[in-house]
């Protein structure tokens, strides 16, 4: 045996790729970190095809878990998926105006249908569906009550849409679902409390809405959120109930008029990366415990009003991007 | 019979059947046609492996073409033949370069055989036993570490 791996110096990238495929898809990509040259070839966009080919039962895994799974992953999965799905379009037959097209780059389900045809009540024949990305930029309307008995419906996205009404509370019936994604729709009124009927919910995204009042209480039972984004909207009063939500990864509440103090609650959302607070009408000092945010990579605050700078020990923290620095990108054009 | 030589130029004499297992050899086969009686050089592939790849397509030489629908049955790595496992009792350096030649010599059946030996032996177990089995080096710097390993937290987890 030479010192030297054949892993590292001796096998090209299509037996790396071969050799590996063979592992289930599920815990395959754990090996990513036994050196630079294998990470290289698993991240390889072509490995998750050569891979599922081998693995052709793993879809019920990727129902569970999309969100989980690389991207790289997630649209092999769509692409095989989308046959399916095809079927399903021939049953909701509104005379060839449904379209059904992956997104290729959010590799969601992206349902088109032409202008004449407004959102279907008929949609709620796609029971089957999980994952459902609408875009419709000239869309001008409401979304049919329908859509609430989509009840196997994992991720809801709607974007472009001129709603001008309240948030659809019936969306809150969709008991299982991970990510709602409601950005640029004119929505307006308040988040109604029946949000924290969403306990599976990991993503919510309202951001550039005309959306105002208080959060509801209720937001903090919503405990599975790891990603909330509500900026560029008129919500005031406290932000209290999204500091108690501790598993939260990046929380973004910036261009809004959320009053009140950081309270020290923040010093348990250990997972907190990303933090957006900038334009806001805070007040009060930077509560000391947000020393114990240790993951955190990015804060902006420019204009939140939060009295103080940010304690020096954490914007000494090596992990932190330069804040200062950060600020100046700090815009709005943030957008999921 | 088919003549070839090895990249320290042993020469091997192997029949027809045997040599168009290799989809390389085949093709220069019918490049050169029948008649050539010069042996075909293989320059990657030294004498002591290609002895070893000679007994794989010996053993194999009177399979029945794979039906259609094995294909996919054959894929999972636990399905290996017993005396194809017996045939990949190897030390590593030999195993890798059995793959290599197999590659090369483009011989599906012994490339999926020994990426599927190889991948036997890395499952179940943890990235550090992975790497001692191999002799792999970990060249990230512990923080690119952690950083992939929290990507892939959701796979390790169960």
């Amino acid at each position: 045996m030479t010192s030297r791996s054949p892993f590292q110096k001796r096998l090209p990238r299509e037996l790396i790729q071969e050799i590996f495929s063979h592992l289930h898809p599920k815990y395959v990509l754990q090996y990513s970190r036994l050196c630079c040259w294998i990470h290289n070839c698993l991240r390889d966009p072509r490995f998750p095809f050569l891979n599922l080919s081998k693995f052709p039962q793993t879809t019920h895994d990727f129902d569970r878990l999309y969100f989980q799974w690389p991207k790289s992953y997630q649209i092999v999965y769509a692409r095989t998926k989308q046959e399916s799905l095809r079927r399903l379009q021939n049953v909701v037959g509104e005379g060839g105006t449904l379209q059904l097209a992956t997104d290729p780059y959010t590799c969601h389900w992206v349902l088109l249908w032409s202008e004449a045809v407004p959102l279907s009540p008929t949609i709620n024949l796609w029971t089957q569906l999980t994952h459902l990305q609408l875009q419709n930029p000239r869309f001008l309307g409401s979304i049919p009550e329908t859509l609430g008995t989509m009840t196997n419906l994992l991720s809801l996205s709607l974007t472009g849409f001129t709603i001008l009404a309240p948030f659809p509370v019936f969306v809150c019936n969709l008991k299982n679902l991970k990510s709602l994604s409601l950005p640029k729709c004119s929505l307006t009124g308040a988040i109604p409390p029946e949000i924290g009927d969403l306990g599976h919910l990991t993503i919510l995204n309202l951001a550039n809405n005309l959306m105002a009042g208080k959060l509801p209480e209720s937001v903090s039972q919503c405990r599975a959120l790891k990603h909330v984004d509500l900026h560029r909207n008129r919500f005031y009063g406290p932000v209290a109930p999204l500091l108690s939500l501790t598993h939260l990864n990046h929380l973004d509440v910036s261009t809004n008029r959320f009053s009140g103090e950081i309270s020290g609650e923040i010093g348990r959302m250990r997972w907190l990366e990303v933090l957006q607070i900038q334009s806001n009408r805070f007040s009060g000092p930077w509560p000391a415990e947000i020393e114990q945010c240790t993951g955190l990579l990015q804060i902006y605050w420019k204009g939140s009003r939060v009295e103080e700078d940010i304690p020096s020990t954490i914007a000494r923290n090596s992990r932190i991007f330069s804040a200062l620095e950060a600020d100046m990108y700090s815009t709005d054009e943030v957008n999921y | 019979m088919v003549k070839i030589t090895s990249s320290d130029n042993q020469e091997f004499t192997i029949s027809k059947e045997i040599a168009n297992q290799s989809v390389l050899i085949k093709n220069m086969l019918e490049d050169v046609g029948e008649s050539d009686d010069q042996p075909i050089p293989l320059p990657n592939v030294s004498g002591a492996i290609l002895q070893k790849v000679i007994e794989y397509a010996t053993m194999h030489k009177d399979d029945p073409p794979p039906a259609p629908e094995d294909e996919t049955k054959l894929k999972t790595s636990e399905d290996i033949e017993e005396r194809d496992k017996e045939f990949m009792q190897l030390d590593q350096g030999t195993m890798f370069e059995i793959i290599l030649a197999a590659n090369y010599l483009d011989m599906k059946n012994l490339l999926d055989l020994g990426c599927k030996t190889v991948a036997n032996m890395i499952k179940g177990k943890s990235v550090e036993e992975v790497r001692k089995l191999f002799n792999i080096v970990n060249d990230f710097t512990p923080e690119e570490e952690e950083q992939i390993r929290k990507e892939n937290e959701w796979c390790e987890d169960r």
